[in-house]
């Protein structure tokens, strides 16, 4: 917590909201230092029946900043989706560092904690993967996948933080989950 | 493919989704009529629909945690509670009634399944519709973005299972939960509703003592029944050792099998939950979740009267009956059970509700006698206790045991919890050199903590006579604190008293509370034995807080934990040179720290030595410089002619002190003495039980008496209290070489390995003994511990794989450093070098006696 200059990042803030995009450029490292402290937190606490939530991670992280001073996100949207870039990229580093880890390459990380429902596990570099694909064929999808997953973001959420209208968000999300699947299951059988 | 032409296949595919599965072809035979590979690419998407749907992506991060002042319904959600496998609870308010209720949130695969989603509602709404005490109160359901959700009444208290964690719990309240259970069985059994799920996890105590079923009919949607839904997740897929183990013990045998059960199902479970409140140990309990359901088919639990000695004989034979492996011979129904159970509570003179009756002095002790004559014993307590104490309270219960509960923070200032913390605390050291009074140390007792108003209830859980409550609170440079002394068995006040101070007089205030409630529990001391019962080391504010907090640091034995104890008592000295107790904490951070390597040499030992000759110069009546002094005299200088002098004077000065039988039990170890090391060590597991490292010292005696199983079993409870400590580990890993698991020893080491931050180790440890196996492990062993000068580690490896000159020589280099050699006399892993001339030498050399 004390490595966070809270000053900085409220002021990085209000220079945000006054319009000066390099201020957010500014303030994602910041969060990101604090992202994954509580993210590593967690994941080095993993046991079982623990719930491991990326949402709750990032409240967790939000209520930090916020207790920091950083109070001024008058658009807890734009902020919810740095924090799913972010959340995206420590989880996906934290499952290439477990497989290399393991060295048999199967790691999967169980995302809701509940391991008696494997079938919920997802494979965080496959998944990292066919998202960077899907980037590709429509940028906009991906992004809608990061917020969803990755930050935990309702369907009206993902709609505001995007600007894009519920429906349209919940369309390309119910087709790009569909891709996903298909080319991650054609990499498996690969 | 390209960007356009996956826009191609969406537009399609969003159309096709829109309709019903059977529409479909017809749509897309319109749609792609030019263009055939089109078709192909839309169905092969769609050919995963469904699985996609149930759960692709759906998992947590997608899972609805829902924000404070989301709303569901004319609900508004506050704040999150909790969260399991099955979902998240959340506080929520009713705005309609004004009152706030629980609202239990399931993922939202569960309603994937319509049939089954209903099911499950027709269930819960009957369950809810009984509206019987015991039995969760369920207001209302619905589904939020696709996900289940449960309204219900508001509880206050935690589960079944928080409360056994620790152990037994005494049979009084087992009976009086046991029945309450009962009842609230046979409420639902009678409307035939079946709960298929009873687990501690799902009874709920509220803070009034009253039990609630949680989760009717959850099961229904959760588990397969026979002949459901082949699609449904299933129990045992995905189990991995020990996973959901949990769960899997509470089954009946019937289930187990996969066949039908009905309500005597749940009586089976009812068997497994009381057999764990009275014994602390679950009736079947495996490492994998398979051995556990094999065990429940083909296995009896060990007797209740092996596991839970002295209870009444028609306890146990109730407890037996519920888990008959065959349901025809268990009781055929929940009321039965709960008329037995009562019934038993009646005659053994035992009221399940409220506090009147007798109760037990010490929960074993009492037993013992009970079986035969309750009520002689009862009344023999009683005088013995009123001939030889006489408490002036004319309250008929003498006190022989008591609680110091943290004392409550009745400011706003978190500045202010440590001040009502360290008070309690050193009153706890204070009293605990009454005689014939045992304190609960007071790492048990914090676990209680937030249970400040419920006094009687902390008692009756930690088997005191009674308990010392308080609230502190500091306003305008005054200290106010006011206190209370509960007899438990009453519940009666008896005493009470308000105090008021200069902010900086804490620890007179502290001195002042210690002589008054000694004098409430001993009234035959003298003055002056009150007034040395009360002795404050210091009366500097400041070195008091730097003092607590040192000794807070000594808890753990990790490098920077003990390291910050010893800044904490340098402090404290600094700002009262005259302190003693601080100058003994500092003795036993140095000494610590040498022990472990954390600062290399003899200096540590020698800083050591003169911290506890000055603690003694200044006070030589406190137990902590007796004990300081003893420790660096086994740890280093082998001094035992000292140590004995010592280790004993602590013992007369303070009877009831864990840390003083703690510390008795290494030098007897250190001698060679198994057996009394063994009763010093029990000793101080008994008076501060929730102590990792005194119950890892306990396991490292069973295994120096070569009792290796008991020694892995003592080991995995210090483990439980702590999974984070490598000592744990090790000793846990050691117990297992002393059983002949060698395979299980190895997990340990490199979990070992790997909580001290050796990954590197861990990993070639595995692969050392994959290949090499346990001869490779410890010759592995050995090199590496002699690279690290860990010249005892490497000693025990080069004995277990008998080779004696290696071993030897590493032993002369651990003579030099003085630093491996602690109970090296014992050592079973050293058994191979015990008739070699060589070990004796090194013995006498040591000083130890032959």
């Amino acid at each position: 917590m004390s490595q966070l200059p809270s000053k900085t990042v409220t002021e990085l803030l209000a220079n945000w909201h006054a319009g000066d995009g390099e201020a957010l450029r500014a303030v994602v490292p910041l969060v990101y230092d604090e992202l994954r402290r509580v993210a590593h937190h967690y994941l080095q606490n993993e046991r079982p029946g623990h719930t491991l939530q990326s949402t709750a991670l990032v409240h967790e992280a939000y209520l930090r900043l916020e207790k920091q001073g950083a109070a001024e996100f008058k658009n807890r949207e734009h902020f919810l989706a740095i924090c799913a870039q972010l959340m995206r990229q420590i989880l996906v580093e934290y499952a290439r560092s477990r497989n290399a880890a393991k060295r048999d390459g199967g790691y999967r990380m169980t995302l809701d904690g509940s391991l008696a429902f494997k079938a919920r596990s997802v494979d965080m570099v496959a998944l990292d993967d066919a998202l960077n694909e899907l980037a590709k064929l429509d940028p906009q999808q991906s992004h809608i996948v990061e917020l969803r997953f990755f930050g935990g973001l309702s369907i009206e959420e993902t709609a505001r933080a995007l600007n894009l209208s519920p429906m349209t968000v919940k369309r390309h999300w119910a087709t790009a989950r569909l891709w996903l699947h298909h080319q991650m299951s054609k990499a498996t059988d690969a | 493919m390209t960007p356009e032409r996956w826009q191609e296949i969406r537009d399609v595919l969003e159309k096709a989704l829109e309709l019903a599965p059977g529409e479909r072809p017809a749509f897309l035979e319109r749609a792609c009529s030019s263009d055939p590979s089109l078709r192909h690419e839309v169905e092969t998407l769609l050919a995963s629909s469904p699985d996609v749907r149930s759960s692709f992506l759906q998992s947590s991060a997608l899972r609805v945690t829902l924000a404070p002042g989301t709303k569901l319904g004319e609900y508004e959600v506050k704040s999150l509670l909790g969260s399991g496998g099955m979902g998240e609870v959340y506080r929520a308010r009713d705005s309609r009634l004004g009152r706030d209720v629980a609202i239990k949130v399931l993922p939202s695969f569960l309603s994937a399944d319509s049939d089954r989603l209903r099911r499950f509602e027709q269930e819960a709404r009957a369950a809810a519709a009984l509206n019987h005490p015991n039995i969760l109160a369920v207001h209302q359901m619905g589904t939020y973005e696709g996900a289940p959700y449960l309204v219900s009444e508001l509880l206050e208290g935690e589960t079944l299972r928080e409360q056994i964690k620790h152990g037994r719990m005494a049979v009084r309240k087992a009976i009086d939960y046991g029945v309450q259970i009962a009842r609230g069985l046979a409420a639902a059994h009678e409307k035939g509703i079946v709960h298929r799920d009873l687990k501690p996890e799902n009874l709920f105590v509220t803070k009034d003592g009253r039990v609630k079923i949680l989760d009717f009919g959850l099961a229904k949607l959760t588990q397969p029944q026979s002949g459901s839904e082949h699609s449904a997740p299933t129990l045992t897929e995905g189990t991995e050792a020990g996973v959901v183990m949990g769960t899997v013990g509470y089954m009946s045998p019937e289930q187990v099998r996969g066949e039908a059960a009905d309500h005597r199902a749940d009586i089976f479970a009812f068997g497994a939950i009381l057999y764990e409140m009275l014994s602390g140990k679950r009736a079947f309990q495996k490492p994998t979740s398979p051995e556990t359901m094999t065990a429940i088919l083909n296995e009896d639990p060990p007797g209740i009267s092996q596991v839970a000695p002295n209870l009444p004989p028609a306890l146990q034979r109730v407890v037996h009956r519920c888990l008959e492996k065959n349901p025809e011979q268990r009781f055929q129904s929940a009321s039965d059970l709960a008329f037995a159970l009562d019934a038993l509570s009646d005659s053994s003179g035992y009221s399940t509700s409220g506090v009147s009756g007798p109760r037990p002095r010490r929960g074993r002790m009492f037993w013992g006698i009970a079986a035969s004559v309750v009520a002689i014993a009862v009344v023999g307590t009683a005088v013995l206790a009123w001939r030889s104490l006489h408490s002036r309270t004319a309250d008929a219960t003498p006190i022989h045991s008591i609680a110091v509960l943290p004392f409550a923070n009745a400011s706003k200032d978190p500045e202010m919890d440590y001040l009502g913390e360290g008070i309690s605390e050193e009153i706890t050291n204070s009293l605990s050199r009454l005689p014939n009074l045992q304190v609960m140390a007071r790492s048990t007792v914090s676990h209680y903590k937030s249970r400040q108003d419920d006094p009687q209830g902390v008692g009756h859980d930690l088997h005191v006579d009674a308990v010392l409550t308080g609230r502190v609170v500091e306003h305008g440079g005054e200290l106010n604190l006011e206190t209370e002394l509960v007899n438990v068995a009453t519940g009666a006040q008896l005493w009470g008293e308000r105090y008021t101070r200069n902010a900086n007089e804490a620890s007179v205030l502290q001195a002042a509370i210690t002589r008054d409630v000694a004098s409430q529990l001993r009234p035959q001391l003298s003055a002056t034995e009150r007034d040395s019962l009360a002795k404050v080391g210091t009366r500097d504010a400041e070195a008091y807080r730097f003092y607590l907090n040192g000794r807070y640091g000594l808890g753990n034995f990790a490098p920077e934990s003990l390291k910050a104890a010893a800044g904490f008592f340098q402090q404290a000295v600094a700002r009262d040179p005259r302190f003693a107790a601080a100058y003994a904490g500092l003795a036993d951070a140095y000494a610590l720290q040498g022990y472990f390597g954390y600062i290399s040499g003899r200096e540590p030992f020698e800083k050591a030595r003169s911290a506890a000759q000055r603690s003694l110069e200044l006070d030589n009546a406190i137990s902590e410089s007796h004990i300081s002094l003893t420790m660096v005299d086994i740890l280093y200088f082998w001094d035992f002619s000292e140590a004995e002098r010592e280790i004993h004077d602590a013992l007369v000065l303070d009877p009831n002190s864990a840390y003083a039988h703690e510390i008795s039990c290494w030098f007897d170890a250190d001698l060679g003495r198994v057996q009394e090391a063994q009763a010093e060590c029990t000793r101080a597991v008994e008076l501060d039980p929730f102590s990792s490292v005194y119950n890892s010292f306990l396991a490292q005696t069973y295994w120096i008496a070569h009792d290796g199983n008991r020694a892995v079993e003592q080991a995995r409870k210090a483990l439980e209290l702590d999974r984070n400590s490598w000592f744990a580990v090790e000793t846990l890993a050691r117990a297992y070489e002393g059983a002949g698991s060698y395979s299980q020893a190895i997990e340990q080491w490199i979990k070992a390995d790997q909580l001290e931050g050796d990954a590197a180790g861990s990993t070639e440890t595995r692969r050392v003994f994959d290949k090499l196996g346990y001869t490779g492990f410890l010759r592995y062993k050995a090199k590496r511990a002699e690279v690290t000068r860990d010249y005892g580690g490497a000693a025990e490896a080069y004995a277990q794989l008998g080779e004696r000159d290696e071993a030897f020589a590493v032993l002369e280099k651990a003579f030099v450093t003085r630093t491996d050699l602690f109970w090296v006399k014992p050592d079973p892993s050293l058994d191979n070098l015990r008739s070699d001339p060589r070990f004796a030498d090194l013995l006498r050399r040591m000083g130890l006696p032959q």
